[in-house]
């Protein structure tokens, strides 16, 4: 008995799945809903950089609409656009390698023998434009607003490279600045009273020294 | 209109309408995960931001979990020369992290090298105290004798050794005083005392401890896992019991009591000075073992021997190294090369007193490249946490 169809796409696939047993991939793109009802669209292969979305496919659960709760669909649009682009050159292990070893240690510079051999080309640092289309991605974000969502909805889809670079993003408008800018920069409200604040100020005055 | 600025901000209906459209501000664990990013240094400084971000910078979660995204060594450093008396935690790559002002207490305070989250700076002239680098505390220790060793030392000229070491198993950290009475010749003797650190009133009292009846070689202590390690002193005994070279003293700080004695690697028929002068030999701390460090001018060798199983006294030499004679001019008998740490990757840290540097050796290559740093005066390893608030 075939179950009821929510529409044409989903009993279709749902057919192929009835018609083809156990672990037939059916290959459509999936179907995420965001919080307004509106569908966007993710194909297999960049569904995978999403942790919950990839044990959802293994899982044979994907099919049919997939809510994320909480995504309002500018969101979602953008994080399906990160996803696509980097999706050709995901490399799951490099990248949980990266991410669990943020801060390798400093280089030691050793001067090298004056016999040893200079590489002839010079290594391209972003051999696909990933980092530099990352950069304009998130330089197109509109505000602070659509970054803090961003994130937000990277972390409950377990996109861990997009919450590293939501992140990075975020820590990059704090850095070099003083306190009061942070706040200005961030829209953060200072909660201390002015002795309150000299007296943090005071506790940490080695981290104030230049 | 500026309304008083409250102490304690009440949840306004303003303020509950601004938290529910939560996109306009950084949800809690999002800025957990940006903090993390921050190093130590820069985190103390965001504390000013606004109370959430102090409390959320100093709570535990936070900290362990910073502690484990940074785990780049940080060492205690005195330089040479610093007419402020500070003490400063640097980094690997020669950067001050943190300045502890007048931490040092006089010029003649040393850093014992230690590999722990406290400081313990001492003269010989019979002056200990342990800093708390993360919260600035200091605690001088008391310069009376235990009672029981009252009318035997000579406080005028105390030639004292003080060696701070924590007990895993407590949490104890307790420091061995040893007073020195040079002469042997006239009897002189060596007097040990224990005095714990954080037990409270009751422990904080020297207690006279028994001497180990060898004289040991006060400079060669280190402290390894609760455990003093020395060399016997060469001078005295091997001419005296016909002792060989490379024999290893310990006294347990958890028990207060000497160990069974150990036997070094390196033996050598005694009576021969040259033997003597070409091992240069000292003890180290290494990834949590006792390393003893033979290093030999002629050729310019460094062998670093690890005990691996003290019950059965077994050594294994792991490295076998070779030392440029670059670093080693000009060669001076008692110039000391300490190994300090062991990096994850290998890498051995190296501190060379007499010029006061620290060097970076390359595994499976005999470079030695130098810590861009100012001359130090003495180094020990920091193992603690600068987020820390006590």
């Amino acid at each position: 008995m075939a179950p009821p169809a929510t529409d044409a796409a989903t009993t279709k696939q749902e057919q192929q799945h009835a018609a083809g047993g156990e672990g037939v991939e059916v290959g459509g793109d999936l179907r995420l809903v965001a919080e307004c009802g509106t569908v966007v669209r993710l194909s297999r292969s960049a569904a995978r950089m999403s942790t919950t979305l990839f044990d959802m496919i293994e899982a044979g659960c994907a099919e049919g609409g997939i809510p994320i709760k909480g995504a309002d669909v500018g969101t979602l649009r953008l994080v399906a656009a990160y996803c696509e682009k980097h999706a050709p050159h995901y490399d799951p292990v490099a990248s949980a390698a990266r991410l669990r070893d943020p801060f390798p240690p400093f280089p030691i510079e050793f001067t090298p023998a004056s016999y040893a051999v200079k590489p002839v080309t010079q290594l391209d640092p972003d051999p696909h434009g990933l980092e530099a289309w990352d950069r304009k991605f998130i330089s197109d974000l509109p505000d602070n607003s659509a970054l803090f969502n961003l994130i937000i909805v990277a972390n409950l889809m377990a996109i861990e490279d997009l919450v590293d670079l939501g992140c990075t993003a975020v820590a990059d408008k704090m850095r070099g600045k003083t306190p009061d800018e942070i706040r200005v920069a961030l829209d953060i409200e200072n909660d201390y009273t002015p002795e309150q604040e000299a007296e943090v100020r005071r506790e940490n005055a080695w981290a104030f020294e230049d | 209109m500026a309304s008083p600025r409250p102490y304690s901000p009440p949840i306004t209906r303003g303020r509950r309408a601004r938290e529910a459209a939560s996109s306009d501000r950084l949800p809690t664990d999002v800025l957990f995960n940006v903090l993390l990013r921050f190093p130590a240094r820069d985190l103390c400084r965001l504390r000013a931001v606004c109370r959430s971000w102090r409390s959320l910078t100093s709570d535990p979660v936070f900290i362990t979990a910073h502690a484990a995204r940074h785990p780049a060594p940080l060492f205690l450093a005195q330089f040479r020369d610093d007419k402020t008396n500070s003490i400063y935690i640097v980094d690997l790559s020669g950067n001050v992290v943190k300045r502890i002002a007048g931490a040092a207490g006089g010029p003649y305070h040393r850093l014992q090298c230690t590999r722990l989250d406290l400081a313990c700076l001492t003269t010989d002239w019979n002056r200990c105290h342990v800093l708390n680098p993360a919260t600035g505390a200091v605690q001088a220790l008391p310069e009376s004798p235990a009672v029981e060793h009252v009318n035997r030392v000579n406080l005028r000229e105390p030639y004292t050794f003080f060696a701070l070491g924590r007990v895993s198993s407590t949490g104890d950290y307790k420091v061995l005083r040893m007073f020195n009475r040079p002469g042997f010749a006239k009897g002189g003797q060596q007097l040990f005392e224990v005095f714990t650190i954080n037990g409270g009133a009751a422990h904080a009292r020297w207690r006279g401890q028994q001497s180990p009846g060898l004289f040991v070689d006060e400079c060669s202590g280190v402290v390894v896992d609760g455990v003093v390690y020395f060399l016997t002193n060469r001078t005295y005994d091997g001419a005296r019991n016909g002792i060989r070279l490379g024999y290893i003293v310990s006294f347990d700080l958890e028990r207060e009591e000497w160990r069974r004695d150990l036997r070094g690697p390196i033996s050598s028929g005694v009576g021969s000075a040259s033997s003597y002068m070409s091992h240069h030999l000292t003890l180290a701390e290494l990834k949590g073992s006792l390393v003893l460090a033979d290093r030999r001018h002629q050729p310019f060798t460094l062998d670093l021997w690890f005990l691996v199983d003290s019950g059965s006294g077994h050594w294994v030499k792991e490295y076998h190294i070779l030392t440029r004679p670059a670093i080693s001019r000009p060669v001076l008998v008692d110039e000391s090369f300490k190994p300090l740490l062991l990096l994850d990757d290998g890498r051995l840290v190296v501190y060379v007193a007499t010029g006061g540097q620290l060097f970076i050796q390359d595994p499976g290559t005999d470079n030695f490249a130098r810590v861009c740093m100012g001359r130090l005066d003495s180094v020990s390893v920091y193992t603690g946490n600068l987020l820390s608030r006590g």
